[in-house]
C-alpha cells in the first residue's frame, strides 16, 4: 500500500530528524488594519492594484450603475450569477427590458458537454462577492448553486456587487470573525469546492519583468460597493 | 526528469552562462526588480522579522507532525467525494497520473505552473505516452515553446528577452514579429484560451494544503491555474508531502510573506481554495478530483538532517539575492530548482550527481536574509560540503593540506618555503597572478586568479621596516594613517 509505505517512511524519518527550535508565538502577527472607512481602505486598495469601484447608496442605485456600465460598454449579452444569490433584485428583468441577454451559465462535468467556446462571446460579465478585504483590496467569492467558477473568470470585464457591511478589514479579521460566530463551514465546508481570492485584474510579469493586464482572467474589474 | 549534471558539465554550463551577455541583461534586471521589490515590501511591513518567526515556526511545526496532518487533509479530501494517491517516488505519481488519464481517455491536458511537476518530470511521461500537454502559464508556455526547462521558480522565462520571445512567436506562432508585449500576450492568450476550452483534465500544483479542511490552496496573478482547476471536467493536483500546514491562520500568515517575498506583493491577484471535485448542484467545475501526494525523497532528506530544507515556500528570494545566481542564472544549476534552494535541494533529491553545487556558493549569508521562512542556507550547504569531501577522503587537496600543516608549523620550513614559492611563481607565470596554472593548480585557474607569491615575505619586510625605522627614526609607519 502507497499509503502506508509513505507514512511508515515520514514516521521513521521523523524519528531522526533534527529541526531547529522554533515555538508557535500565539496570537501570531497580525498585520495593522487600516485606518479610517473600511470602503475607502477598500477601494484605494483595489485602485492601487488597477482595479476601479464606485460607491452606491442602495439597492436601486446598484442596479443603475449596472446598467449605466453595460450601456457604456455596448455589452449585448453578460454572463452571470443566478439573481437569487445576488444582492440586487430585478438586475434579470431590467437587463431584458434593454436587450441585453443575461446567462447563467452551466457547464456539465461529464460526457456531452459539448463545444463551450460561447463563453468567449461574452465581454462582460457580473458577480457578488461574499466579502470584501480592505487592507488588500480582495473579493471573494464562492463557488455553488447559482454560482458558476467561469462567471467571474472569462469575460474582459468583471463587474462585481458589493454590500459594505461586508467588508472586513483584513483577511485575519475576517477568518476571526468566521471562527468567533461558528462560520468557518460557509466558506470551508463541504457545500463550497472552490473559493477565489480576487486581487484586482489579471497581471504577470513573465516577459521581461514588464508588466501586463489581462493575460488570462478580467483585465478590468470594477466594484460597485452598495452602501445599505 | 534526468539530471543534466557532472561536474564538467557543470563548468561548462557556468562558463556558457557567464559568456552571455543577454543572460547578463535579464539577470541584472531580476536583481534590480525582483530583489528590490521584495525589500521595499519588507521595508514596509511593520514586524517584518516577528512575521518571519512565526512562519518559520508554523513551517517547522508542519513538519513536526506531518504524518498526522496528512491524514487529516486526506480524510477530508476523501469525504468531499476526491480520490488521494500516496506516491514515494517520482515513477509512481507519473504512472498514477498517467493511469488516470487513461481510465478518462483523455487526449488533452492543461497545466498550470509547478515545480513539483517539473521536479518528477510530468510532462515528459505525459507526453511519451502519446497526451497532448500544455504550459499555460505564459512563462512556462514561452519556455515549452522554446523547448527549454525554467530557470526561475517564480518568474520560470526571466532569462529570455523579449526579443527572443518575439523571434520566438514568429517562428511558432507564425506572427509578424513584435516588441509590443501587449501583443505577444495577446496571442499567448487566444491561443491558450482555445486549448482550456477543449482540455478533457486540467494539472495543477499547490502553495499549501490545509489539513483543517482539506483546502489546497494555489496564488497566481495570470489566471491560468483558475482555468485549469474549473473548465476541464477532471482535475489532478499534485503536492510535495511537505506543503501540508494546520489550520486556515497558518495559510494567512504564510499568504502575508509568500507573495511579499516573491513579488513584492501584498497578495496576488488570485488565491484559489479548493477541495474536492464540484458538488452535485454546482453549475460547473470538475466533476473529479485527485490529489497526488508526493515524497521523492523527501523523507530521506528529513531524516538526514536536513529537513529544514523543507520548509521552503518556493518564493524565490534566495536565488534573487544571491550573487552567484545572478552571475551564472538559473540553468547552471543543470535541474528545476535553481539558486540557494537549488544547491541545497537538488544534490538531496538527485542523490550522488549534483554534489558540486553546494560549493557553487560564497556563503556571503545574503540567501539566509531573504529567505521569509528563515531557512538556514549557508549552513545546510556547508554541511552538504563537509558531506561531499569526507566522501572523497585522501583526495589531493588532503594531501596539500597536510603538507601545509608541516610547512606552517616549522618556521624554519616556512621560510624556506616562502623563498621557492616566489621563485615557483616566477618560473610559472612571471605576472602579478595567475591566469593558468599547470595541474593541479589549474583546477584553482579555471574559474579564479591565483596570486603570485610576493617578491619579498611579509616577515622579512616587517624585519627590514624596524631596522629601517631605528635607523631614520621617522615616526610613522606605513599602512596607519597620519590624518585624524
Ligand atoms: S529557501 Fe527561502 S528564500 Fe529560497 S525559495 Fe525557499 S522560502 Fe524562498
Amino acid at each position: 500500500m502507497s499509503k502506508e509505505n509513505v507514512l511508515n517512511t515520514l514516521n521513521a524519518a521523523l524519528a531522526k530528524a533534527s529541526l531547529p527550535e522554533a515555538k508557535r508565538h500565539q496570537p501570531l502577527a497580525v498585520l495593522p488594519t487600516p485606518e479610517g472607512s473600511y470602503m475607502a481602505a477598500f477601494q484605494q486598495a483595489l485602485e492601487a492594484l488597477g482595479g476601479t469601484s464606485q460607491m452606491v447608496e442602495n439597492v436601486v442605485a446598484a442596479r443603475l450603475a449596472v446598467l449605466a456600465i453595460l450601456q457604456r460598454e455596448k455589452a449585448k449579452q453578460v454572463l452571470g450569477w443566478d439573481e437569487k444569490v445576488m444582492p440586487v433584485p430585478g438586475l434579470q428583468q431590467a437587463l431584458a427590458d434593454l436587450g441585453i441577454i443575461y446567462r447563467v451559465p452551466t457547464i456539465t462535468s461529464g460526457s456531452g458537454r459539448g463545444d463551450i467556446s460561447w463563453l468567449n462571446d461574452y465581454p462582460v460579465s457580473l458577480t457578488s462577492a461574499g466579502v470584501g478585504i480592505a487592507s488588500t483590496g480582495t473579493l471573494i467569492l464562492r463557488s455553488g448553486p447559482g454560482r458558476p467558477r467561469v462567471a467571474s473568470l472569462v469575460a474582459p470585464l468583471h463587474i462585481v456587487l458589493l454590500p459594505a457591511t461586508d467588508i472586513w478589514p483584513t483577511l485575519e479579521a475576517w477568518l476571526g470573525f468566521l471562527r468567533a460566530s461558528g462560520q468557518v463551514v460557509d466558506f470551508f465546508g463541504d457545500g463550497v469546492a472552490q473559493q477565489i481570492w480576487i486581487s484586482g485584474p489579471s497581471r504577470t510579469a513573465d516577459i521581461e519583468l514588464m508588466l501586463t493586464l489581462g493575460v488570462h482572467g478580467p483585465r478590468r474589474v470594477h466594484v460597485i460597493i452598495i452602501e445599505t | 526528469m534526468k539530471i543534466r549534471q557532472s561536474r564538467s558539465d557543470f563548468r561548462q554550463r557556468v562558463r556558457a552562462s557567464l559568456a552571455d551577455e543577454n543572460l547578463r541583461i535579464s539577470l541584472q534586471n531580476l536583481g534590480r526588480r525582483m530583489d528590490k521589490d521584495r525589500q521595499q515590501r519588507w521595508a514596509e511591513t511593520q514586524d517584518i522579522n516577528a512575521l518571519r518567526r512565526q512562519a518559520q515556526a508554523v513551517r517547522l511545526d508542519g513538519l513536526r507532525h506531518l504524518p498526522e496532518l496528512l491524514e487529516t487533509l486526506e480524510a477530508k479530501v476523501l469525504a468531499r467525494g476526491g480520490h488521494v494517491y500516496w506516491a514515494e517516488d517520482a515513477i509512481a505519481a507519473n504512472e498514477y497520473i498517467l493511469d488516470v488519464a487513461h481510465q478518462h481517455n483523455v487526449q488533452r491536458i492543461v497545466k498550470s505552473k509547478s515545480m513539483t511537476s517539473e521536479e518528477i518530470g510530468l510532462n515528459r511521461a505525459l507526453q511519451d505516452a502519446g497526451l497532448e500537454v500544455l504550459e499555460t502559464d505564459l512563462g512556462e508556455y514561452i519556455l515549452q515553446l522554446a523547448g527549454q526547462p525554467p530557470t526561475h521558480i517564480v518568474a520560470p522565462a526571466v532569462h529570455l528577452r523579449i526579443s527572443d520571445i518575439a523571434r520566438l512567436f514568429h517562428e511558432k506562432l507564425g506572427m509578424p514579429e513584435t516588441y509590443d508585449i501587449e501583443l505577444l500576450t495577446a496571442a499567448a492568450r487566444s491561443r491558450l484560451r482555445r486549448q482550456f476550452l477543449r482540455a478533457e483534465m486540467g494539472i495543477t500544483g499547490a502553495n499549501f494544503a490545509v489539513a483543517e479542511t482539506g483546502t489546497l490552496a494555489m496564488i497566481t496573478n495570470e489566471g491560468n491555474g483558475r482555468f485549469v482547476n474549473s473548465l476541464p471536467p477532471l482535475h489532478v493536483a499534485i503536492v510535495g508531502v511537505e506543503k501540508v500546514i494546520r489550520s486556515l491562520e497558518d495559510l494567512l500568515l504564510l499568504l502575508q510573506l509568500l507573495p511579499r517575498s516573491a513579488t513584492g506583493q501584498t497578495l496576488t491577484s488570485y488565491v484559489s481554495l479548493y477541495n474536492g471535485p464540484a458538488r452535485p448542484d454546482d453549475p460547473d467545475g470538475p466533476g473529479e478530483f485527485h490529489l497526488v501526494l508526493l515524497d521523492n525523497g523527501r523523507s530521506r532528506l528529513l531524516a538526514d538532517g536536513y529537513g529544514e530544507i523543507l520548509t521552503c515556500i518556493r518564493c524565490g528570494a534566495c536565488m534573487n539575492a544571491c550573487p552567484v545566481y545572478q552571475a551564472i542564472g538559473g540553468e547552471a544549476y543543470g535541474w528545476v530548482y535553481p539558486g540557494p534552494m537549488g544547491s541545497v535541494l537538488t544534490p538531496l533529491l538527485q542523490t550522488e550527481k549534483a554534489s558540486e553545487l553546494p560549493f557553487a556558493s560564497t556563503l556571503c549569508g545574503a540567501c539566509r536574509d531573504a529567505c521569509p521562512v528563515m531557512i538556514d542556507l549557508p549552513r545546510l550547504l556547508l554541511r552538504l560540503r563537509s558531506q561531499a569531501s569526507e566522501a572523497q577522503r585522501l583526495t589531493l587537496e588532503r594531501l596539500g593540506f597536510h603538507l601545509w600543516a608541516n610547512v606552517a608549523t616549522d618556521p624554519g620550513h616556512f621560510h624556506r618555503a616562502q623563498k621557492w614559492g616566489h621563485i615557483a611563481s616566477l618560473l610559472l607565470g612571471l605576472g602579478k597572478a595567475l591566469r593558468r596554472a599547470p595541474w593541479p593548480l589549474s583546477r584553482w585557474t579555471q574559474m579564479r586568479y591565483f596570486p603570485s607569491v610576493a617578491q619579498e615575505s611579509f616577515s622579512h619586510y616587517w624585519v627590514r621596516r624596524q631596522q629601517n625605522g631605528r635607523e631614520q627614526s621617522t615616526g610613522n609607519p606605513e599602512g596607519t594613517s597620519s590624518e585624524n
